[in-house]
């Protein structure tokens, strides 16, 4: 598409402020605009090499965004995506992310609205990692690269202008958390030795792919042992804690995320990803009797269960999701609490 | 803004929706009237909604107050909101957390 056939749909409204950034800041926080932070002004110029690059016309309808069924154009998203300070090429990730979030069983009305801390956790996978220097090694989820912080910070800002969740007013989370400014990175697939994420959800290697799940935070696991079935052992105890939403419903998607240390130690004992769930599906199971019967404000699927019966953390063990990303020494292991009510979307990244 | 102060322009990331409000007409008195009450599965609804509706039906004479169960941290099912505007002449949303 030619440039001025996308410069020719850009229909948003404008704003004028005088030429400087603490003007062009103070502007677009006063308005509601921002998470807090420093944007970058979505001038036309901007706007027009974002949708340049994922050749997209503005126009396009992307998905429609919970609470207020924000429809997401391509506009829209560029012009979030320039502000939350990304390249261009990254753009075909955050249209990837917005499809994502907008499926229907990922459920972003509860995701946006609840009081559970809860937010989106994008993962990347397939050669874009490369292409755009997506960390997924040391320090992946925290801070230090553009494409990581970025590409999360866009959706974050579409969910908060697009999808209409301002934290404290739509947006109840009761505490929130740091993740909900941006929480996205990718899988160390090169130093994998299973399947990457997205092949295990029917992609191709050569393709890529964004995965979005609800997470709550991140818990750390100091699991330094040496033997796969004593790391099994501390990852499911660290888990199995009935005060995460999951065991609510018994719905959602647990993420582990393992270093390249952790997963060749499994994979040379012979565990693949589908022991390992298999395993921590079991042992993250929580008897009745260990919940109080006190009178709870929800309502529990547990509820009623007899003392014998056990409390499940997600459905079943597919549901669990493992991740190979971080830096290589088999120290630590990330646990991703998992929301209830929401299931995983993988969509595929559309490069040109 | 002081003239010659140059300016920038940027572009409104607000989704074009936000002042699309949709009103309809207030029911007025409710003598007589069926109210619905969409609840989200909260055990405090229960206290909430019989208060309510011991209220409603005392003071403002209502002929039934509907319960409506919609899933905790979920939408409403396909079909729902259209069941309840055929059925009720007002509604209340109970999120009682």
């Amino acid at each position: 598409m030619e440039q001025s056939e996308v410069a020719m749909n850009l229909t948003s409204a404008k704003f004028q402020v005088a030429d400087n950034w603490e003007a062009v800041f103070d502007d677009m926080y006063r308005r509601g605009f921002t998470d807090g932070l420093p944007v970058i002004p979505p001038t036309e110029a901007a706007v027009r090499s974002m949708l340049q690059a994922a050749k997209m016309d503005g126009s396009e309808l992307i998905g429609v965004l919970a609470p207020e069924g924000g429809p997401a154009t391509a506009e829209k998203v560029a012009i979030n995506a320039v502000m939350a300070g990304c390249r261009p090429e990254y753009f075909p990730v955050v249209i990837a992310a917005i499809r994502a979030v907008a499926d229907p069983k990922f459920n972003l009305l509860g995701i946006q609205t609840t009081t559970n801390p809860v937010g989106p956790v994008l993962i990347i996978n397939g050669p874009i990692r490369k292409a755009i220097d997506v960390n997924s090694g040391r320090g992946c989820l925290g801070p230090g690269w553009r494409s990581n912080a970025t590409i999360g910070r866009a959706l974050r800002l579409c969910l908060l202008n697009i999808g209409g969740c301002p934290p404290g007013d739509a947006d109840k989370a009761i505490h929130g958390m740091p993740g909900k400014f941006s929480f996205c990175f990718g899988e160390a697939e090169e130093e994998s030795p299973w399947d990457p994420l997205h092949v295990e959800y029917g992609f191709a290697r050569h393709q890529s792919a964004v995965t979005v799940l609800a997470g709550q935070g991140t818990q750390n696991l100091y699991a330094a042992f040496h033997d796969p079935e004593a790391i099994i052992t501390m990852l499911a105890d660290g888990m199995a804690v009935y005060g995460n939403n999951g065991y609510l419903r018994a719905q959602g998607n647990p993420l582990v995320i393992f270093t390249p240390g952790h997963a060749r130690l499994f994979a040379n004992a012979g565990w693949d990803k589908k022991r390992i769930k298999a395993e921590l599906f079991e042992r993250t199971k929580i008897p009745r009797a260990k919940i109080p019967r006190a009178l709870q404000l929800s309502k529990p699927v547990y509820l009623d269960y007899d003392d014998s019966q056990s409390c499940l953390l997600c459905p079943d063990a597919d549901s669990i999701v493992i991740v190979v990303a971080g830096g290589p020494e088999p120290y630590h292991i990330t646990y991703v609490p998992n929301f209830g009510t929401t299931e995983i979307s993988t969509v595929l990244i559309k490069e040109e | 803004m002081e003239s010659g102060t140059s300016i920038i322009e940027y572009l409104d990331p607000v989704s074009p929706n936000r002042d699309k409000k949709l009103y309809v007409p207030a029911v007025g008195d409710l003598n007589g009237k069926t109210i619905g009450f969409l609840t989200n599965g909260w055990s405090s609804y229960n206290l909430m909604g019989e208060h309510i509706e011991k209220v409603l039906k005392a003071q403002f004479n209502i002929q039934e107050m509907r319960i409506y169960p919609i899933p905790t941290s979920c939408a409403p099912a396909e079909g729902l909101l259209d069941k309840v505007a055929d059925e009720c002449d007002a509604v209340i949303v109970g999120m009682a957390n």
